[in-house]
């Protein structure tokens, strides 16, 4: 007798551990028809029968967000295995239980494997086997797959399963949603929709499944919306009656003392409904406030060598063009550029540690609530923290994100996180504006608030004009926390830092040149780059200037911002070009606290970098992306403007 | 669990005490009074009563012997140490500009005060409830 049996469960339960007990070499590798994902069938004989199983991918749950989960339900929806084995991390039984759940909904054959046994038993936890088969309705077996333990009692359940029939035990999701779902099951029955299980088939259609609203499309969809749509949200609804089901398994079964670990406690408080969001606040605050405090000495030490430097360039060349070429354009242009590796590698440094620590996992879980209730999916702020960083991982992370509409929105708001290339000119003018440290880093620190608040209400306006449908739910794995090595965020602050000083270098330094030769030449009429209102950076300047005037901005900023398109660091390349020797001295003539806090929100929303919009381009086609400049640079213009007027409103100068 | 009630009376007791510390330093940072420990810092003050609002979170539960008491005050106690480092670092970088003569001798923030305050009760939560 030949019978087929699925291994299905969540990522590192011992999936693989146990398929290989059971199957040993005899195994075959290959791919699940028309995806790259890795296929694994296994034969063995138990008990005088041969049992080809099939190894399913590592899966939370059976919707059809990743290929993963479409895979394995496909699998057992449609290929009907006599016995689907649901292996359990039975130290986290809680958050097994929803596949178990899940899978029972399928109306499959299935036999529990609680897999990590051992660790059960060192923690002293127990949880009663027996009250847990009677619950669920069908075998369950305690295993240790690296030791072999309660293997061959599974294979002797696997059979009996095989040749018996199961205990059907249905679980009450609540009174409002068994309604509907009886509803939903006479109609299904009445249409003769027998390829699917009908309660989960009626699940399914409550939870606005689109694979399997496509699969209806041409029967009685309409007429089975209708009645699923008397339940509101119904994916987070059955979510979280599915949970609230788990819950009374889990509080009947697993009996421990009361003890909570380390990452128990911290999660109690870094993901409480109330406090979770101002922790998230004050500590992206802390990271800020790092970032331009402590690198201040660090900044000051490179521009006093820079200054050196060109001083010492200036008066040993007897070349009065390639001396002022030398320190006007190669030292003073890169030297201002370089002066800012401290507060982005402290920046890097920051995050480097949030994120080694565990808690970053947590902050895209936090903000998820919100993010959620605004239409952008929970996925989206793992790319808009990402976009801290840098614009274009941020982007990239957004591939993630599996419904098209969620990843344009999230792509399309991206450029407004603020980059770490705009952190440099965030500290040049505020430090020169503001005269209090603590009040410049404030005004850094409010313009990533800024940038939040108005990706919130892109992604808004996106989600009611453009982009209609609601955010589907996510599901998060958070990591243990853990004290950072200090070893390892150097690393990573290495890594994601060092492309600053390359660019600078490289980009930069051409930028630099071109903008020393604009503002030095005709060298006649400028007087060797000492007389700059006659230079070609000033007849391009007061071209554009019209469009900036009314914001009070002179000139160099106007250049500034036109060769920051390229990139956002050549704005501060410029303004050391420009400014000659100190860009510090400069900035303070050229800006005014008002002024020079608008022109920062302006720098933050106006155009993303040239680089960002390539990627954009790749990722989701020109047409959106000829919006996203479109509206990032209407939105610079109508922020600035505001800014100003209440600044003006006030008496503020 | 290995807490007596006298040591939870103790722990609630102290989280009070820091959690109103936090809350008047927080204030002075907010209204701007220049002292020498303290600075005109808007969000830092704000920040300041988020850790003081988790401190004062926890008392209730803390004198019920409930984890949920000394989760917040574990989490007060991280946020504490967060902060005290931060601002020590940051003072160190002061030290740093004073050496070149870019700016005065500066004054340690109170941030790092409170966080050397908290330390006992850091040691009493991470020996007794972790």
């Amino acid at each position: 007798m030949k019978a087929k049996v699925a291994f299905i469960g969540n990522p590192n339960v011992g999936k693989t551990e146990l398929f290989n007990r059971f199957t040993g070499q005899r195994q075959h590798v290959g791919n699940w028809p028309g995806v790259t994902v890795e296929k694994k069938v296994g034969r063995c004989v138990c008990y005088g029968m041969e049992l080809e199983i099939v190894d399913l991918p590592g899966t939370y749950s059976l919707t059809a967000y990743s290929i993963d989960e479409l895979i394995a339900r496909n699998f057992i929806i449609e290929e009907k295995p006599d016995v689907v084995v649901d292996i359990i991390d039975s130290t986290n039984l809680e958050r097994n239980l929803y596949l178990t759940l899940s899978l029972l909904e399928t109306g499959a054959n299935v036999v529990i494997a609680l897999n990590m046994w051992d660790i059960v038993r060192s923690k002293k936890i127990k949880i009663d086997v027996k009250k847990l088969e009677e619950l669920l309705g069908v075998p369950v077996v305690p295993t240790v797959a690296i030791t072999g333990e309660g293997v061959e009692r599974l294979k002797e359940e696997i059979v009996k399963a095989i040749k018996g029939k199961r205990r059907k035990v249905e679980w009450s999701y609540g009174r409002d949603v068994e309604a509907v779902i009886k509803k939903l099951q006479e109609v299904i029955k009445k249409e003769n929709l027998r390829e699917y299980p009908s309660r989960w088939l009626a699940i399914k259609i409550i939870e606005g499944d689109e694979e399997i609203l496509k699969k209806i499309e041409d029967r009685c969809k309409d007429k089975l919306l209708e009645i699923a749509s008397q339940i509101k949200d119904g994916e987070t609804l059955m979510a979280e009656r599915r949970y609230r089901a788990i819950e009374k398994i889990v509080e009947e079964v697993l009996k421990k003392e009361e003890e909570w670990s380390f990452s128990d406690m911290l999660d109690h408080v870094f993901l409480h409904p109330v406090f979770g969001i101002p922790i998230f606040l004050a500590l992206m605050y802390a990271a800020f406030q790092f970032t331009f405090s402590f690198s201040a000495p660090f900044s000051d030490m490179i521009s006093m060598f820079f200054s050196w430097l060109g001083e010492l360039v200036k008066n040993s060349m007897g070349n009065e063009i390639l001396a002022s070429f030398l320190s006007d354009a190669v030292l003073a242009g890169v030297g201002s550029v370089l002066v800012f590796v401290p507060p982005i590698f402290s920046l890097f440094f920051a995050l480097s540690l949030l994120e080694n620590s565990g808690y970053l996992a947590r902050a895209a879980f936090v903000m998820d609530r919100i993010m959620h209730r605004l239409g952008l999916h929970g996925k989206s702020i793992i790319s808009m923290i990402m976009g801290f960083g840098c614009n274009i991982p941020g982007i990239l992370a957004a591939r993630t994100i599996e419904n098209e509409k969620d990843r344009i929105i999230t792509v399309m708001i991206n450029p407004l996180m603020s980059c770490s290339a705009r952190l440099p000119v965030y500290i040049l003018i505020a430090s020169v504006i503001f005269k209090s440290s603590a009040i410049a880093g404030a005004a850094v620190f409010s313009m990533y608030l800024l940038g939040i608040i108005l990706a919130i209400i892109m992604a808004l306006m996106l989600r009611k004009f453009l982009f209609k449908g609601e955010a589907p739910a996510f599901l998060l794995e958070l990591p243990r926390y853990m004290f950072p090595k200090i070893g390892s965020a150097i690393r990573d602050m290495w890594e994601k830092g060092k492309w600053f000083i390359i660019k600078a270098g490289t980009f930069i330094f051409f930028v630099v040149i071109i903008v020393w030769f604009l503002s030095s030449f005709p060298w006649n009429a400028t007087q060797g780059g000492v007389n700059i209102e006659n230079s070609y950076a000033a007849m391009f300047g007061h071209f554009i200037e019209p469009a900036l005037k009314p914001f009070g901005w002179q000139w160099q900023a106007g250049v500034a911002l036109f060769f920051g398109f390229l990139a956002k660091e050549a704005i501060v390349g410029t303004f050391g070009a420009l400014a000659g020797e100190s860009a510090r001295n400069a900035v303070a003539t050229w800006f005014t606290p008002l002024t020079g806090f608008a022109y920062m929100a302006f720098v933050l929303i106006y155009f993303p970098c040239v680089a960002t919009v390539a990627v954009m381009v790749r990722e989701i086609g020109k047409k959106y992306t000829l919006l996203t400049i479109a509206y990032t640079v209407s939105l610079a213009f109508v922020v600035a403007g505001f800014i100003e007027l209440i600044g003006y409103l006030m008496g503020i100068s | 669990m290995k807490i007596g009630y006298t040591e939870s009376k103790i722990m609630a007791l102290y989280s009070m005490l820091a959690g109103i510390a936090y809350f008047i330093v927080a204030i002075l940072e907010i209204t701007g009074i220049d002292f020498r420990y303290i600075s005109h810092d808007i969000f830092g003050g704000i920040a300041l009563i988020v850790i003081a609002t988790i401190y004062f979170a926890g008392i209730k539960e803390t004198l019920k012997k409930s984890y949920r008491g000394y989760s917040f005050i574990l989490g007060g106690i991280i946020l504490s140490l967060i902060f005290g480092v931060m601002h020590l670092l940051i003072y160190i970088a002061g030290i740093l500009e004073y050496a070149m003569g870019n700016s005065g001798f500066p004054f340690p923030r109170a941030e790092i005060i409170l966080a050397i305050s908290v330390s006992p009760l850091a040691y009493l939560v991470y020996k007794k409830a972790v």
